[in-house]
């Protein structure tokens, strides 16, 4: 083969250099000083790294518990297909929706069902690079000494749920963090708004209301952080259910009031259709 | 003038290093894994809820936003390290309705209320100046609940 001499190079290596160099003379000092201070934003910017608070799967779980949402085993997810899982995307997408299923079971005393949910998001953890988080907590092992006191299962979840997302943050995973939260939402409000529909349960429809408030910022969030994942499809699916949820609006919120929120059957089964879209990534792996 | 901006784009190339590299040794303390660890205790009764930390200059101003519930009993706690002097605290509305502030005693860490519709509440930090132009440290705001 014949190789290039380096000295061919030299020309364009030389024009490359005058070209970034040249530019300083001609450079006011003004300019100079404007360029200066963007650079200091830059540096400034890259340091002020803070994520909103999202409110966490376990308390929107015990909030629907304590309104009166009763446990259906039907409304979760089958993990046959959690091993087909195969990219980063779907696998935080099903952690985050086995995640509630598991906090759903648990507090409702199912606590074999959500052990078994749990070694699925141990499956996924670990898929995702999460597995000293398993291991250094021991959280299978506390899960299984503690199957008959459901308050110590929730304050383990509730521990899991904490420790993976300050991970995932102190790792520059927030994209991971905000696709598994995206599927605990979905999850959440698919599980309420089945049982509203069919228990005709007010309270539990209004706090389905309450979930856009972090719908909003999870789309905004979503929407900034795309470098690693092309968020499109679920920035639209979440917008076609937020536009479903504000559709059942009837008295906007005022400066020291909530709003009214009301859904009759025809809306929450739009809603619902809406949800097992988003669901169906991991269901039909 | 010439060399004056060589060297001016050498300084900051340096700087951007050094300031990187300090930025990562800061960021090693201000670990959201750890904060919440050291947290755990300090919230009893109350239960976590999150956590959003990051680093900030001084003389600068943040704010970090959190979804809250109706009729839920919330606190929120307020941490900062690294600054010359008190870090003043504000819990405000989307209307920038003040809900706390810690101006008249800034050693208040924490703010408990239940509020009266689900919204997103904004926590602003305002850090003193430093005659260090790279003066910097950590701030953070943890979430509980109780009662549920």
């Amino acid at each position: 083969m014949k190789k290039t001499p380096i000295l061919k190079l030299a020309p364009f290596l030389l024009i490359f250099l005058v070209a970034c160099g040249g530019q300083t003379e001609k450079q006011s000092e003004s300019e100079a000083m404007q360029e200066d201070s963007a650079m200091m934003d830059t540096v400034k910017t890259q340091i002020n790294k803070f994520v909103h608070i999202f409110p966490s799967h376990l308390k929107v779980a015990l909030m629907f518990k304590n309104a009166g949402l009763k446990f259906d085993n039907s409304l979760l997810l089958n993990t046959a297909n959690s091993g087909k899982l195969m990219n980063t995307y779907d696998r935080a997408l099903g952690l985050g929706i086995y995640g509630v299923d598991m906090a759903y079971t648990a507090i409702n005393n199912q606590t074999q069902t959500s052990i078994n949910i749990l070694k699925v998001t141990k499956s996924l953890s670990q898929q995702l690079g999460l597995e000293s988080i398993y291991e250094s907590n021991k959280y299978v092992e506390k899960f299984e000494s503690n199957l008959n006191n459901a308050d110590s299962v929730s304050t383990i979840i509730g521990d899991l749920f904490a420790e993976t997302d300050a991970f995932l943050k102190d790792n520059d995973k927030l994209d991971v963090t905000l696709v598994s939260f995206a599927g605990g939402w979905t999850e959440s409000v698919y599980i309420a708004a089945s049982l509203a529909k069919s228990n005709k349960n007010k309270a539990i429809v209004e706090m389905v209301g309450d979930q856009l408030v972090s719908l909003n910022p999870l789309i905004k969030l979503l929407g900034e952080n795309q470098k690693n994942f092309d968020f499109k499809p679920l920035i639209k699916q979440l917008n076609e259910a937020k536009a479903i949820l504000e559709s059942g609006i009837v008295k906007p919120e005022t400066e020291t009031e909530p709003m009214v929120f009301e859904m009759d059957d025809k809306k929450l089964d739009e809603l619902i259709k809406k949800l097992k879209e988003i669901r169906s990534k991991v269901e039909n792996a | 003038m010439h060399n004056s901006l060589k060297m001016r784009k050498l300084f900051y190339i340096f700087a951007f290093f050094f300031i990187t590299g300090t930025y990562q040794s800061s960021m090693a303390q201000c670990k959201l894994r750890d904060l919440k660890s050291a947290y755990l205790e300090k919230i009893k009764p109350y239960e976590f809820e999150g956590i959003s930390a990051g680093i900030i200059f001084a003389g600068e101003t943040t704010t970090i936003s959190v979804s809250v519930f109706r009729n839920q009993k919330y606190r929120l706690f307020f941490h900062s390290e690294g600054f010359d002097g008190p870090v003043s605290v504000k819990v405000m509305t989307r209307n920038r309705f003040v809900l706390f502030t810690n101006k008249d005693d800034p050693s208040l860490d924490r703010y408990t209320f239940v509020p009266k519709k689900s919204e997103d509440y904004f926590v602003e930090f305002s850090t003193p100046s430093s005659a260090n132009e790279d003066a910097r440290g950590c701030v953070a705001v943890v979430l509980c609940a109780r009662g549920y």
